[in-house]
């Protein structure tokens, strides 16, 4: 279990850019933020991670997150974030290097994060050889390759084409059936949103703050067919609804 | 085929135009013919100053390699120790600018004075004219890493030791090959200007810019041109080995290597 308890960030000199986020987060969920820019979605991402101190309130890990799990919480960022001198190998490893692990237990790890990503093969590639869909994926091994309880995705899939976008949610949610890790995600994408989570946070900007969260009942795993429902799409038009009173009036 | 026929045609052209200008001279002021050599009488002053001038060429080669080799050692040290913040940079850049906006011939006479004349001389020279260029680019290397490959770091609680070995070093190689590339053309240069100022003739033999005192003071300009060719071969040696290298590290990854498709 997660706690997210009465949660303010405030840059030194700034604007507050959270206000007052209480959230409690199930293990297992996948929690998806989505809102309008400046609601803090990035900031909120970072905070838990740890990157960033919150200026008040508090983050608490319980249960099956607490303790050591704190340090192995997989990170995606927007962009791929791969080092470009290293193979896709080494880009896998490079994490599990920093913390140590020795190289059987590295070697190991990686061909099984590469495998759920359907890239094994591919290990010698240098990212530059990839296309975006691929970089996106060595990206996820890598964070997989950390075996993390909570996995953070910061708008992993906005760069990528719709039909590379859909086939990338499925097969996230095909590895996470296999690991159910906790997940947070921030998207721009409605449909995405529904998609993947069982819990949307629509949050409100100028200062980000929730607004309204929406259970989303579709058991997994969910596919193809789970987009095209009825259901689906009711729910698609109340979250954008959702965001639609909350954008600011002089965005479009 | 194209690709070196232009090249050879070109290089014709400029060996017959300057047998061309001399033909000139020869004819409406013979008495000046001295201040250009035909291209083979260099040849063969090259060859005939032998003696001289192999000797002085690995004396200015000694100096150049290791001015050049402690600037690079030296330069990725404070550029490490640069990239650290904001305050250090701040507090030891402007002696840096110092060191830079100092003529070599005003520095060399006081190098001259303080440690006398010799190898060590011409090697600190060297070194001084081509560290600039490789700390600046390295330090820009070092603190223009993506934001968000820290921000992974970070979150794996890397040290900063790790960060600065497997992220920020790599990182900056490209800037640092560009710096490497200036330093390797000043390189044999400030040998030259050491080695004018601070060349060891105690040994009978002083290195290229020693010759060229002891060549400008007989008039004798075939040797000279003979002087300034070596030079030059030693400029483009030092950039083509360095070339090689930045081919060597950076093929695989860096835009820059990338194949047009």
């Amino acid at each position: 279990m997660l706690q997210l308890k009465a949660i303010a960030k405030q840059f030194a000199g700034g604007p507050e850019v959270l206000s007052k986020i209480d959230l409690s987060v199930d293990e297992g969920d996948f929690v998806t933020f989505i809102g309008p820019s400046g609601c803090g979605k990035s900031t909120l991402l970072r905070l838990i991670a740890g990157l960033i101190p919150p200026t008040s309130g508090q983050i608490e890990f319980g249960g099956g997150l607490a303790g050591e799990h704190i340090r192995d919480m997989g990170f995606v960022f927007q962009e791929p974030t791969l080092l470009p001198w290293q193979t896709v190998a080494q880009n896998v490893e490079i994490l599990l290097k920093l913390r140590g692990l020795a190289a059987a237990e590295r070697t190991q790890r990686r061909a099984a994060a590469l495998t759920q990503v359907r890239l094994a093969g591919r290990e010698s590639a240098f990212p530059r050889q990839l296309s975006g869909g691929q970089k996106m994926r060595v990206s996820i091994a890598r964070a997989l390759a950390l075996r993390p309880k909570i996995l953070l995705m910061d708008e992993p899939f906005g760069a990528l084409d719709e039909m590379t976008r859909d086939a990338l949610n499925e097969e996230l949610l095909a590895i996470r059936a296999q690991r159910a890790w906790t997940t947070f995600f921030v998207t721009h994408s409605v449909t995405e949103a529904v998609f993947l989570s069982n819990r949307i946070v629509v949050l409100a900007p100028n200062p980000g703050r929730i607004h309204a969260t929406f259970e989303i009942p579709f058991a997994y795993p969910r596919n193809h067919d789970t987009r095209r429902s009825d259901d689906f799409h009711h729910w698609v038009v109340r979250v954008a609804e959702a965001l639609h009173s909350v954008a600011p009036k002089d965005a479009v | 085929m194209k690709r070196i026929l232009l090249p050879f045609l070109v290089g014709v052209v400029v060996i017959a135009a300057i047998y061309g200008v001399r033909w000139q001279i020869d004819i409406h002021n013979p008495s000046q013919r001295f201040m250009l050599p035909k291209p083979h009488e260099v040849l063969v002053a090259s060859y005939t100053h032998r003696d001289q001038l192999i000797p002085a060429t690995l004396s200015t080669l000694r100096g150049t390699l290791l001015g050049f080799a402690s600037s690079v050692v030296l330069s990725v040290l404070l550029a490490v120790a640069l990239s650290l913040s904001r305050s250090v940079r701040a507090s030891l850049f402007p002696y840096l600018m110092i060191l830079q906006m100092t003529p070599i011939i005003v520095v060399a006479p006081i190098l001259l004075i303080w440690i006398g004349p010799g190898l060590a001389s011409v090697s600190i020279i060297t070194f001084l004219i081509s560290f600039f260029p490789l700390v600046v680019n390295t330090t820009q290397g070092l603190i223009s890493t993506d934001r968000n490959l820290v921000e992974l770091f970070q979150m794996s609680r890397a040290t900063r030791w790790q960060q600065i070995i497997y992220l920020r070093l790599p990182a900056a190689l490209p800037y640092f090959f560009t710096g490497l590339r200036i330093a390797a053309v000043l390189a044999p240069i400030g040998a030259v200007v050491g080695d004018f100022f601070a060349g060891n003739s105690g040994g009978g033999v002083g290195g290229l810019g020693f010759m060229t005192v002891i060549y400008s003071a007989n008039l004798d300009t075939p040797a000279l041109f003979a002087t300034a060719g070596i030079c030059c071969a030693l400029g483009f040696c030092l950039a083509g080995a360095v070339s090689a290298l930045s081919w060597l590290c950076l093929r695989h990854w860096h835009e820059s290597y990338a194949k047009a498709d």
